[in-house]
């Protein structure tokens, strides 16, 4: 550690930094530890900019598309999944009503822009297939020749064939390191990532390594400033002295950032985008430490801190002094933002050449003459370098004129190709209408067109869904009752909004007698659980959510002995673990174990290989027989004090009566309860008088009597201390009546099941099933951040069971039959199968019912599992049930399998509104269904409940699919075949990357193509306009969300039956399936007799 | 001694607690889910399921010379994030309590 010394910077400066830094992590997503992956918006912190601005920021940050490739688009040209028409309403914001004659024939705008993405006229490559004839090779010469000619056209300057180059700016946002990499041709960026990599991968690692880096209490900053200074990479990369320099160091991080913002002249002005664009080079490590930084309640925080400025300041250390190293060696002077700007400004022809030539783009004769120099005694005469750069921007300008010129006939031939008209008839096209195409040719470059093909492609999906909607509740229309007269369904089932559900739904619904209905998968009821023998409690609600009800699983009573024997076993095994991580670790362990033990662990290895299905069924059978599994129940109830403490009491006399007995040899009358509570309330101090009755009882003399009492507090607890701990644990958990009945009274009003219970009512949570699968949390329930959500349906079902809370629940207009029974259960979204629950609590009365819907659910399963695994083992054709469900159990079961189910790929769409809209189509398990019924909502209060939340999550299931499907290696985490988990927090990519985030490509893609079709998410709300519009007005959150394209909205009016999109423009427009020709189709559709596909008004009735 | 009262949005809050937490602050108060009207437009107080998105208010006392760092820190996050602060003179029995050791 430093000396004290005088402070360098003040309190105020301090902090000013601290929001700086925080503003700048803003752009940064968080990113939650793999365990519970949270599906989220990569882009969330550029949600306050449009969706488009969003994405180009996104490029300029991390370097992430935020697109298809074009040619993805037009591959749902071919398939016919965007129709041309589409595209062109796609472009109408674009299009300028003028035209132009080309080759004899005129051309509109909108249908040269059309033919540009469509056709890909101006995309880069020359077409192999059509330059290579020699017919074709003499109109090019002749275009070109006409081209070149002195009268006009003359090819369009703004014809952008390389990115403009910012030589002659200064770097206002970029770091300093970067410049270096792209002028001087220096790595920077790249060691500073690797430095970075391997101290955040040593410093947050929760357990998984062996050797453990040194001083990590100290914080990230000072832990790395103690190591860094025997760190000998430092000279290698070029810094002299650094073990001085790093002592000198303040002690503060945010000195040390200071320092160095200040050491490199970075205006304050420029401090949050210069910040920002530090933390986008690594988005992964930033986005955890950003996360981590905000859980005070995370245990590896707690002892080992870190946040933000603790990382910049290690990471801006690097950058100045790589920086300064490289500045001074390739131009002599200090690397300092004010010097360089002067460099850029006064030898910009300069600055050029050296980007041009660290890029690799000049000529051979300058590229020899650029080498010469840098070897040479003149390589900081600044002069000779702009002199040369002079030499080098004439024979590019000349260069880029041919290839401009090249360029444009090679657009107009394809053009004339595409339009069938004669190229040899391109040149007499008159000169202005040839520079007019050019122009609008050059002005919508293919890197333009990812924004308008995302509309067309949504256009169209929108048309689709909401016609089949349109279609399936006019069908329902024909044949349903009225819903107050509806008799009572067999049973009523509640499963997650989750698009994987509506699958399951489908099959359920189609058996005959269900009502299904859609509820976020966390029913309502956010709990911190602790499930039996885990250490530690987990948040199972949305992340949006802090839970204020903690909920254990305890053994069921009847199951004493048992408990205490998987108790014992979990030690043992936990013991075993740590015992075979430590010889595996261990410098020379390995050698002897692997003689020693290693024939044992090739059982598993062979049977989880060979016959995954077979291995696991028998480990499963040796492990119930060796250990029978376990009933358990949830602490649902709040004990009340009274009760806590007589239930402590009573744990201590227990404990009292088993020492006294064996240790004094009392027992029978002797042993009286009296003498008991006596020995623990003396225990306590809660009694100051001994009259000797315990002595004498116990034949002790008063030194000894007191050595016992002590012996009570230390290691048994019997301590006010021990009771207080014990109480605490013991009443913070559960909910007490009143709440339960309001958690209860919320789902059941938010999906609208107020009346007509069946006989049996089923919380169906959901979640997934894989084996070495480091992401199989992003399979389970995202309305459970990332966990299974069985804790939430049993807390649910449990408290809808209690009397007291149905006597509440009718006080308050909710009449729960007595008849009615709650059920919890679990859909295994891998193998389609459903476990029900807590069967111990179903009365005898419902044995019947019980069986029948167990039965149903298994039937519902097996043709769910028929369904998914036609999508995903799209090979085998059996089309046998049984097939397919052993197929889906396998991927389950095999630990070599990359994909084990599609997840929640494809998901598009979310529908807030009754079933009755929905029942009749088949959304091929691509929608979220959240029920909601708008007549039982006049407050709104409920839609805004919907809205603000589930609507919420599942927009960040959505954009998570959405860009790690449009850039799977920004934006996603690439292939899992390369991934190593790194600390327990997340995987790398190879040994060293940083921390992958998003999805990985096998979730996402189906070999080469994209299996999820990356759309934003639609919303389909049944509700009146105007109270979805007064939700939006009201939350800061959905105007977001809604009026800068992040998803689209789209309102079925109850009134009029018709679907309006909104707009935050013009409010609502009326929704039509063509979305084309709106006068023409709203006059169609008064006539109600056109076709829906050239454009019907889509309009429904319940 | 000097009362500084902070709206700020949910998911800001944290920063907040810990720009006073650094600042030597002995304590605040933290009231969630308010309502009301800024330059914003108005804020909807309780929600059900969302704890982020709406306002909280942060009290604290501390002395004058105190008030220089908070309000350094949280000048630039009210330049892009809405949210408003008021700092008045406040008297407080006990004063002791209010002053970090």
């Amino acid at each position: 550690m430093t000396q004290p010394r005088p402070e360098k910077f003040t309190e105020a400066q301090r902090m000013e930094l601290r929001s700086y830094v925080q503003l700048a992590g803003n752009a940064i997503a968080q990113y939650w530890p793999m365990r519970t992956f949270i599906h989220h918006n990569p882009l969330h912190g550029l949600e306050s900019l449009s969706f488009e601005q969003a994405v180009q920021q996104g490029r300029e940050l991390f370097g992430g598309r935020g697109y298809l490739g074009n040619d993805e688009y037009r591959r749902h040209i071919q398939s016919g999944r965007i129709t041309e028409q589409d595209v062109r309403h796609a472009l109408e914001p674009l299009v300028l009503d003028k035209q132009v004659s080309f080759a004899g024939r005129s051309l509109r705008h909108v249908d040269v822009l059309a033919a540009s993405m469509i056709q890909g006229v101006t995309d880069g490559e020359p077409d192999a297939t059509h330059q290579g004839a020699p017919e074709d090779a003499a109109v090019a010469q002749r275009v070109h020749s006409w081209l070149e000619s002195p009268t006009p056209p003359g090819p369009s300057e703004s014809i952008a064939l390389s990115p403009p180059s910012n030589a002659g700016e200064p770097p206002a946002q970029d770091p300093l390191s970067k410049w270096c990499d792209r002028t001087l041709g220096t790595t920077i960026v790249d060691t500073i990532n690797r430095e970075m990599v391997k101290w955040c991968s040593a410093f947050l690692d929760e357990g998984e390594t062996s050797w453990a880096m040194p001083h990590r209490e100290q914080t990230f900053y000072r832990a790395w400033k103690m190591l860094a200074q025997h760190d000998l990479t430092f000279r290698l990369n070029g810094i002299r002295g650094a073990a001085a320099i790093i002592r000198s160091l303040s002690d503060r991080s945010e000195d040390a950032v200071l320092d160095s913002l200040t050491g490199m002249g970075i205006p304050k002005e420029a401090w949050e985008p210069y910040l920002t664009r530090h933390f986008a080079a690594l988005p992964g490590w930033t986005g955890y430490i950003k996360w981590r930084a905000q859980q005070p309640g995370h245990p590896w925080q707690q002892i080992f801190r870190v946040d933000l400025v603790k990382y910049l300041a290690v990471r801006l250390f690097y950058e100045r002094h790589l920086v300064e190293a490289a500045c001074r060696s390739h131009l002599g002077f200090a690397g300092h933002a004010d010097a360089i700007k002067t460099y850029m400004v006064r030898h910009p022809d300069a600055c050029r050449l050296r980007q041009a030539s660290a890029a690799g783009q000049v000529t051979n004769a300058i590229g020899a003459e650029v080498r010469r120099l840098l070897h040479s005694n003149d390589r900081h005469n600044h002069e000779i370098w702009q002199e040369l750069g002079r030499r080098h921007d004439s024979i590019q300008r000349e260069r880029e004129a041919v290839a401009r010129t090249q360029a444009a006939a090679r657009w107009l031939i394809r053009l004339a190709r595409i339009l069938a008209v004669d190229q040899s008839a391109i040149d007499s096209t008159a000169p202005s209408d040839a520079a007019i195409l050019l122009g609008w040719l050059a002005s919508f470059p293919p890197s333009q067109h990812g924004p308008v093909w995302l509309k067309a492609f949504e256009t169209a999906y929108r048309r689709q869904i909401l016609d089949e909607l349109a279609s399936g509740s006019l069908a329902a229309e024909t044949d349903t009752q009225d819903e107050a007269h509806a008799s009572r369904p067999l049973s009523q089932v509640v499963f997650c909004i989750d698009v994987r559900s509506e699958v399951f739904r489908r099959h359920l619904e189609h058996l005959g007698g269900y009502e299904t209905l859609g509820l976020a998968g966390f029913f309502g009821v956010p709990v911190d659980y602790r499930s039996f023998n885990a250490g530690h409690a987990v948040a199972h609600c949305p992340v949006l959510l802090k839970p204020k009800n903690h909920v254990r699983e305890i053994p069921r009573s009847y199951h004493g002995a048992l408990a205490e024997r998987h108790k014992t076993a979990a030690q043992v095994t936990e013991a075993a673990h740590t015992l075979l991580h430590d010889l595996k670790e261990n410098v020379a362990t390995p050698y002897v174990m692997v003689e020693a033990l290693g024939w044992f662990f090739s059982v598993p290895l062979f049977g989880r290989t060979l016959l995954p299905r077979w291995y696991h069924s028998a480990w499963k059978r040796l492990k119930n027989w060796l250990l029978p599994p376990i009933a358990t129940t949830l602490t649902v109830d709040k004990i009340t004090r009274t009760e806590a403490e007589d239930m402590v009491a009573a744990e201590q006399q227990a404990v009292i009566r088993e020492l006294v007995r064996h240790r004094f040899g009392l027992s029978g009358a002797a042993l009286s309860p009296t003498l008991l509570e006596t020995i623990r309330r003396r225990a306590i101090g809660q009694t100051e008088e001994n009259n000797g009755d315990v002595a004498k009882s116990l034949n002790l003399t008063p030194e000894t009597e007191q050595a016992f009492y002590e012996e009570l507090r230390e290691e048994h607890r019997i301590s006010p201390r021990g009771i207080s701990a014990r109480l605490e644990r013991i009443t913070q958990t559960g909910f007490a009546v009143t709440e339960q009945a309001y958690f209860v009274e919320a789902a059941l009003r938010l999906m609208g099941l107020t009346s007509n219970f069946a006989r049996l009512v089923l919380f169906c949570a959901h979640g997934s099933t894989s084996q070495n699968n480091p992401f199989e949390s992003a399979l389970d329930c995202g309305a459970c951040g990332g966990n299974h959500g069985l804790p939430n349906a049993r807390a649910m079902a449990a408290m809808a069971n209690r009397p007291a809370v149905r006597d509440l629940l009718q006080g308050r207009g909710i009449t729960i039959p007595n008849d009615t029974q709650f059920l919890a259960a679990e859909h295994d979204t891998t193998t389609d199968r459903v476990s029900v629950v807590d069967l111990e609590d179903v009365p005898a009365t419902h044995r019947k019912d019980l069986q029948r819907l167990l039965a149903d659910l298994d039937r519902a399963g097996i043709q769910t599992s028929l369904e998914r695994s036609r999508l995903l083992e799209p090979h085998m054709e059996s089309g046998e049930p049984s097939t397919a469900r052993r197929a889906l159990v396998r991927r389950s079961e095999d630990w070599a399998e990359v994909r084990p189910e599609w997840g929640l790929s494809k998901n598009s769409v979310i529908i807030i509104g009754r079933r009755t809209l929905t029942q009749r189509v088949n959304l091929r398990g691509r929608s979220f269904l959240h029920s909601y019924d708008h007549r039982q909502d006049s407050s709104g209060k409920l839609l805004e409940t919907i809205m603000t939340a589930p609507l919420v999550v599942a927009q960040w299931i959505n954009m998570e699919h959405y860009f790690s499907t449009v850039d799977n290696e920004v934006y996603g985490s690439g292939s899992k075949v390369y991934h190593n988990v790194v600390g327990r927090v997340g995987v790398m990519t190879g040994v060293s990357s940083d921390l992958r985030i998003g999805l990985p490509a096998q979730t996402v893609f189906n070999g080469a193509l994209p299996y999820h079709e990356p759309v934003r998410l639609l919303a389909v709300i049944e509700a009146p306009r105007p109270r979805i519009r007064d939700i939006i007005n009201r939350h800061p959150l959905l105007e977001q969300l809604f009026n800068l394209g992040w998803m689209t909205l789209v309102a079925l009016d109850p009134q009029d039956k018709r679907f309006y999109r909104y707009d935050p423009a013009t409010e609502w427009k009326p929704e039509h399936s063509g979305g084309l020709d709106h006068d023409r189709i709203a006059a169609a559709s008064d006539e109600g007799d056109q076709d829906r596909r050239t454009g019907r008004s889509t309009e429904i009735r319940h | 001694m000097k009362e500084i009262k902070i709206v700020v949005q949910g998911d800001q809050l944290k920063f907040v607690t810990d720009l006073l937490d650094r600042t030597g602050a002995t304590g605040y108060t933290i009231i969630n889910n308010v309502s009301g009207k800024g330059h914003h437009g108005y804020h909807e107080g309780h929600l059900l399921f969302n704890d982020m998105s709406s306002q909280v208010v942060v009290f604290t006392v501390v002395p004058e010379v105190k008030v220089e760092p908070i309000l350094a820190g949280l000048g630039p996050l009210f330049t892009r994030h809405s949210g408003a602060m008021f700092v008045t003179d406040v008297a407080v029995s006990r004063r002791e309590r209010f002053v970090a050791k």
